[in-house]
This record gives C-alpha cells, structure tokens and sequence, in this order.
C-alpha cells in the first residue's frame, strides 16, 4: 500500500507534466519531438502514429481534429487509465477494473483492435 | 508418551489419550491440545511431536461438522497473496500497463508479444498450471521492458540525429 500511496501522486504528476507540455509544444512544428521509428524507417503509420498531435489539438479544444489525428485514442487512452486503475488497492473499484481490464477477453479485444486499426488505418489513409 | 487433552468437534474438552488415538479422533494442525507441562492450551502443529505426527498423516479425515475455512476467490484476478487462499500462489504480474502504452507509443511488435503472453497467464493461473503461468508472465515482462527500453532508446537516438542534423 505504501507503494501506491508513493506511485498514485507521482503518476498523476507525471500526468499532468505531460499535459503542461503537450499544450505548450506543437509536435507538428518540431523535428526534435519524438518521431515514430516504424513511420521513419518504413513510412508505414503506425497504430500510435499522430497521438502526440491529437493531445495537443485535444488540451486546445480541437476535439474534431484530435480525433482526425488518431481515432485509436478513443479507445487506447481509456483503456491504458482502466488497466492502471486495476493496479490500485486504494481506489474504489480497483477490484472491478482487475477483473475487467485485466482479463483475458479485454487483453484479446485490445489486440485484435489494435491490428484492425493498424490495417484499416493504412488502407484508407486516416 | 505424553497424554493429550484436546477439544473436540463439539467444542469439549477431551482426553487425556494417547497419540495414536488422538490422530485417530481426527486431529487436525488447528485442533487445541494440552498436555501436562504445558503452560497452555496450544495448536497441535505448535507441539513437535504432533507435529511429526501430521506430517506422517497428513490426509486426516476432516472432523464431521467442521467445516474447512472457506477460501474467498471472488476476485481471481488478485496481484497480491492477501486475498487468494492459502494454497494459491499468487496470481504473477504481467506488466500489462506497460504493453498498452508501448503499444500506445510505438514499439509495438514486442509490446503485442508481451500481451499475448499476458493471456497465456491468465489460462494458465485459472487452471491452476501456476508454474507456466509464472513462465508466461516472465517472458511477458520480458518482452514488455524490451519494448519498452528498445522504443525509448528509438526515439533518443532519432532525436539526437536530428540534432545532429540541425547543426
């Protein structure tokens, strides 16, 4: 417990440091942001590929153009705070989130979604 | 050989017996016994000779109308020993987490690899294979911090080219 009562703020930190910066910085502008080493070497997008803009136009309100950026976020951001959530001994309804996030079937669904964006996204350039 | 009293299944006092006689009444580690020198009352796995005794016989039949003490599994899915029971190791961490956000930022071949060993736990823990599913989570750990490490250093390495670059 006393791991999480350590982890919990500083992840929220972190959180909210990631946050402060995305809102400041304008990948779109910067070379020296982190790029994607698949899109780089290969030119394909990958699954993740434009959630660092999405964040960005997302904390300016552009909820149409994040979404533009990657549709995947939807999905994968809610289930990365469910997954984390799942961890807690603290939370309320950390229990509920093991059993559901963590199981076999949410880890299966994750995976299959995770390629099918990856293909269609490539396929019809979104 | 010591005479024990014990208490029985009805909560009485018994005895005093012998030992052959005491593991014949059904004596279980959590069964109180006395005996003379005692200072107290105490669990018969607390006295080493019965002790020995148990462990010579370990598949004593369970007192009539005593029940075993129930094992709560209602959440199976526990990371932590403080509520799976007794005999259930528990359930090894998979550093799911960290998948989703490789796979999240990149680097996925590996993180999907850690993943799919991630599943392969939970068969393998819910089927009571605890010594695979151990096996599976090390490699989805495993896999998990290489992509992980591997993406980060990706992107440094990138960046720092970049750098180069600009120069």
């Amino acid at each position: 417990m006393l791991k999480e009562r350590i982890m919990l703020p500083l992840l929220l930190i972190a959180a909210a440091g990631a946050a402060v910066f995305y809102y400041i910085v304008n990948p779109a502008d910067s070379q020296l942001m982190p790029h994607c080493i698949l899109k780089v070497i290969t030119g394909v997008d990958c699954p993740a590929c434009g959630s660092q803009r999405a964040m960005h136009a997302l904390l300016h309100g552009h909820l149409a153009a994040a979404l533009r950026y990657n549709l995947f976020m939807l999905y994968s951001v809610p289930y990365l705070i469910a997954v984390l959530w799942g961890y807690s001994r603290l939370l309320p309804g950390g229990a509920f989130m093991r059993r559901t996030a963590h199981s076999r079937t949410a880890m299966l669904t994750y995976i299959a979604l995770f390629t099918a964006w990856w293909i269609i996204r490539n396929i019809i350039g979104i | 050989m010591s005479r024990y009293y014990y208490i029985n299944s009805q909560k009485q006092q018994a005895g005093p017996v012998e030992i052959p006689e005491l593991m014949a009444a059904g004596l279980r580690p959590d069964t109180m016994v006395w005996c003379e020198g005692m200072a107290n009352w105490t669990r018969a796995d607390n006295v080493p000779e019965l002790a020995k005794e148990l462990v010579a016989a370990p598949a004593a039949p369970t007192i009539p109308g005593v029940q075993p003490p129930a094992t709560d599994n209602n959440d199976n899915t526990g990371y932590t020993t403080e509520d799976s029971s007794e005999m259930k190791p528990a359930k090894p961490a998979n550093m799911l987490w960290l998948c989703i956000l490789t796979t999240a930022c990149c680097c996925m071949p590996l993180g999907i690899v850690s993943i799919i060993y991630a599943t392969k736990v939970d068969s393998a823990y819910n089927v009571g294979n605890y010594q695979e599913a151990e096996d599976n989570a090390k490699k989805a750990r495993l896999f998990a911090i290489i992509g992980a490490v591997a993406g980060f250093i990706g992107i440094i390495l990138y960046t720092i080219i970049m750098v180069l670059a600009e120069l």
